[in-house]
């Protein structure tokens, strides 16, 4: 080794000889580490509808890539409200007046419910901008159709001045574990915009998805279903029967 | 080591992390104290890469890439916060730098403090090649992994560092001066 070498490696060790850890270092570890596994805990239990909510997500953050450092839109909540008295209750911690029903007219019922905060991130995954409360509602029927309301108090998106999509739009997704490789196929299909792929599931999923969204006075509205069960026009009637409340 | 480490981890067992932390804290802590050049700092960095280590080592596929993997964790953990430490400096209320200095310095101690400050005066990309490379004893190859980078770039960047500290040197060789400045 060098001269040069010998004492570049010599002064660094010297340099930080006495920097040591703290002895509450592994108990601190552990303690961060077990609140971000609860605050995500809620996504493994229910799985589908957070790949409702990641599909908003993901459809929103391709439509806004390029609009400065935000990278995608996370929501986190718990849908652990079971009934809706209880939702009710939950929308005093918002702090804005949500508008949602009970029951739809084409029999879609009041399922499960919950509330979290919305924010922006940059690609490397660091929280950006603002925080806004938001509330998901979900809704069955006895088909086994399935349908989520999101409900947010503002937007990252319109924070960087681009506004989100409103009316109907549907698209196919694949879900994917985060250790996926994408094949070529699917590169190619993503590139044409055929295809959106939306990183974090257990296992890889296909899903037709569909989208209503609209602003109303500043809270940001969504109704996510999968499956292409409903169409551009029952979806219309669901958000306006919202929109009427 | 490490590798089974990881593999013990992988398969549920989270004594396996009280292992691995004992292996890489002081290593760990000590990286990230060159790189911010803030010890205070430093503790924060170590325990989020630590923390990133728990929740993510699923994501780790060759256990046996341990090693690189774990210092890019830190490497971005540490780069994370220098930026925010920047963005939260008030110009207003920094605090008087008090230097620790020594009487009479020996020779071999004012020659690292030339070096401290030649280091310092590299850009952060530059200093972290050179401290991974030196401190941490990591392959050109474990470099461009744990900094996300082509070989040829930490080659390129390592050849570049290096002259540039030795010209800081020698120009702080000609001009006499030493300068005590520590964390």
């Amino acid at each position: 080794m060098k001269d040069f070498d010998r004492m570049m490696k010599a002064a660094l060790s010297e340099k930080v000889w006495d920097v040591e850890p703290s002895e509450q270092m592994l108990a601190n570890i552990r303690k961060e580490a077990d609140e971000r596994r609860k605050e995500n805990g809620f996504m493994k239990m229910n799985k589908k509808k957070m790949m409702t909510a990641a599909a908003v997500i993901a459809a929103l953050s391709v439509t806004c890539y390029a609009a400065g450092q935000l990278h995608s839109v996370v929501s986190h909540g718990s849908p652990n409200i079971e009934t809706f008295a209880e939702l009710e209750k939950a929308e005093k911690k918002l702090g804005f007046d949500a508008k949602y029903v009970e029951t739809f007219a084409n029999g879609m019922t009041f399922h499960r419910g919950g509330t979290g905060e919305t924010y922006g991130m940059d690609e490397e995954g660091n929280k950006i901008g603002k925080k806004y409360k938001m509330m998901t509602v979900s809704y069955a029927d006895e088909k086994g159709n399935e349908v989520s309301l999101n409900i947010d108090g503002g937007s990252p998106y319109a924070d960087t001045g681009v506004e989100e999509a409103e009316g109907y739009s549907t698209n196919t997704y694949k879900f994917v574990p985060v250790d996926y490789k994408l094949t070529e196929e699917d590169k190619e299909k993503e590139a044409a915009g055929e295809l959106m792929i939306s990183v974090g599931s257990e296992e890889v999923e296909v899903k037709q998805m569909e989208y209503y969204g609209w602003n109303d006075e500043g809270i940001y509205y969504s109704l996510v279903g999968f499956d292409g069960s409903f169409g551009e026009e029952a979806m219309a009637a669901m958000a306006t029967e919202i929109m009427a409340q | 080591m490490e590798e089974t480490l990881v593999r013990r981890m992988q398969a549920g067992d989270e004594s396996a992390f009280d292992e691995l932390f004992a292996l890489y804290q002081k290593q760990a802590v000590r990286t990230a104290a060159l790189i911010t050049g803030d010890a205070a700092l430093a503790e924060d960095v170590a325990q989020e890469t630590f923390v990133l280590c728990l929740l993510h080592i699923n994501d780790l596929r060759e256990p046996s890439r341990f090693r690189p993997w774990f210092f890019r964790t830190l490497t971005r953990s540490a780069w994370k916060a220098l930026q925010n430490k920047l963005l939260a400096i008030d110009l207003e209320n920094l605090p008087e730098m008090a230097a620790e200095t020594e009487p009479y310095p020996s020779e071999k101690a004012a020659a690292y403090e030339k070096l401290y400050r030649a280091l310092d005066g590299l850009g952060r990309k530059q200093r972290t090649t050179v401290i991974l490379y030196y401190f941490n004893d990591l392959s050109i190859k474990e470099i461009a992994e744990a900094t996300g980078t082509l070989e040829s770039t930490v080659k390129t960047r390592l050849f570049a560092a290096r002259r540039r500290l030795k010209q800081v040197l020698e120009a702080e060789e000609q001009k006499g001066e030493v300068v005590y400045e520590r964390f």
